[in-house]
């Protein structure tokens, strides 16, 4: 089944990436959504190009990363990418349903926990956290606020 | 008996001022000037001039240091994205908007937008461009959040905030000739993104009116406006015979601030027309720099913005005009403590808070009682 599976990640100038440190941020435009990825995530996330399979892209992240990186992995992480919509929807239709990541971990130990795929929403800090103003409500008398 | 700064205080503007000897400084003071540093809203440029210099033996503060990196990235990354796609929205519909401060600014003016915090994104467009581009706000998912005042409109999307505004300041209170600042506008792109951008000299007199609003309350005003008098080729004596002195005040005031936190900043001999109105600004500077120093900006009330206001105003007949446009404010606008005070009786149509208006004033409830 995973063999005819070719993921495509979301692309287009409507896509925003860019790297911090060793994690990956990725802003839609078109959903107005903003996510962080950890390394493992990224690198699959990156390899998903449409015309790599599972194998493939284990194979090929194994060695970006440096650690052994199963086909469960993969699609453990594929299937968080495909909800959080970082997939183009029509490659990941028949997305089979691999194993959990409790799962994962049970089998691999410890070990794998460190390559799980981790994709985080971004969201702004509230404005009181960083504001310079004093609120909105003294706007309209051009600063003026009552006693 | 001289009052005492905040603690951390004279080690922060070292270090703004690019003169702090790191090793003059134990670790755990340095995280006390950070804790400063976050209230004055100048965190990120503070972070990053000790990112350089902080030694092997401060292990904690390189630690904080990299955390405050790490968040400023993620965090400017979250605002410029935001920026981009809606300014290429804004673009698409054929909408002229300019972006007022922001990850824009702080690229330009700081060479980095992370180095700038960042809680909204104000956007300018022309008065008669207000429907279509609210209708536009709408339609990318940002929600009003706000009344329209006299010059802006919040909304919001999820905590991505911007203000849609039509004026950069309230018309009523300072004088900002914007449908000439338009015709001064240049076409610049951000990341790809065609938007338009202020006029230098009209970015300067924007700036300080912005810093003057908020009387000068965080560092954050004043080290914009030292970068910005750095950075923007405006002398700043060149607006001068285009504007009246109202804004001649507020730009000279506004030097005078950003020279007391970069002294290399030059004031030109012929800020001020006469020599009493310079003097009289740069005593109102010291005490407003003497006061950022000592506490922590008050929430101020609308006297006190008066009296500023008017402080800042040195010959008669602009006295006399701020008197009348603060009377004019009074009389004809009402203002969220006006609200307030209806809903706590269940009225909430606006004949009603206008009919209300003068018992608050009467009672003098507080805007913050709920």
């Amino acid at each position: 089944m995973t063999s005819s599976l070719r993921p495509r990640n979301i692309q287009g100038d409507r896509i925003t990436i860019q790297d911090v440190e060793t994690e990956t941020l990725i802003y839609d435009e078109r959903s107005h959504k903003a996510w962080c990825l950890n390394r493992s995530s990224a690198s699959i996330w990156r390899l998903c190009n449409g015309q790599y399979t599972v194998a493939q892209i284990a194979a090929m992240a194994t060695a970006e990363l440096g650690s052994p990186v199963s086909e469960d992995l993969v699609l453990l992480t594929l299937e968080e990418l495909r909800q959080k919509e970082l997939l183009e929807p029509q490659t990941v239709e028949l997305l089979p349903q691999g194993l959990s990541r409790r799962q994962m971990i049970g089998r691999a130990g410890l070990a794998a926990a460190a390559l799980l795929p981790a994709i985080a929403a971004l969201t702004a800090p509230p404005a009181s956290a960083q504001s310079g103003s004093t609120g909105t409500d003294d706007r309209v008398s051009g600063g003026y606020k009552e006693p | 008996m001289r009052p005492e700064m905040r603690p951390g205080m004279q080690s922060l503007l070292n270090l703004l001022r690019g003169e702090a000897n790191i090793f003059s400084v134990s670790e755990q003071e340095w995280m006390h000037v950070l804790d400063l540093a976050e209230q004055e809203n100048v965190l990120p440029w503070t972070a990053a001039s000790l990112r350089s210099a902080v030694p092997a033996s401060m292990p904690r503060l390189a630690e904080r240091l990299h955390t405050i990196d790490r968040n400023a990235r993620i965090s400017t990354f979250l605002w410029t994205a935001s920026l981009r796609g809606t300014l290429a929205d804004f673009h698409k519909r054929g909408i002229p908007v300019i972006s007022l401060k922001g990850p824009w600014l702080a690229e330009r003016l700081y060479g980095d937008a992370a180095l700038r915090s960042c809680c909204d994104l104000d956007l300018l467009v022309h008065r008669s461009d207000i429907a279509v581009a609210e209708d536009l706000l709408t339609e990318l998912g940002f929600l009003p959040s706000g009344r329209r005042d006299d010059y802006a409109r919040p909304f919001r999307r999820g905590g991505i905030k911007v203000e849609l505004h039509h004026d950069v300041e309230n018309p009523l209170a300072f004088d900002f000739d914007v449908e000439t600042a338009w015709k001064r506008a240049c076409l610049a792109q951000f990341q790809g993104a065609p938007a338009w951008l202020l006029a230098p000299s009209d970015e300067l007199l924007f700036l300080c009116l912005h810093g003057t609003r908020h009387r000068f309350e965080r560092l954050s005003h004043i080290l914009d406006l030292a970068v910005a008098f750095r950075n923007l080729p405006v002398p700043p004596s060149a607006p001068r015979s285009r504007r009246g002195s109202e804004s001649d005040n507020i730009l000279a005031l506004s030097l005078m601030m950003a020279n007391r936190l970069d002294p290399r900043l030059r004031i030109p001999d012929n800020i001020c027309d006469r020599r009493e109105d310079r003097r009289s600004l740069d005593r109102l500077a010291g005490q407003l720099w003497q006061q950022s120093l000592l506490r922590p900006a008050p929430v101020l009330d609308w006297r006190a913005k008066h009296d500023f206001y008017l402080a800042i105003e040195t010959r008669g007949w602009n006295r006399f005009l701020r008197h009348f446009r603060h009377l004019r404010i009074l009389l004809t606008r009402l203002i969220d403590a006006d609200f307030v005070f209806a809903q706590r009786l269940n009225l909430r149509r606006t004949w009603q808070v206008w009919l209300l208006r003068p018992i608050r004033l009467l009672l003098r409830a507080s805007p913050t009682s709920p």
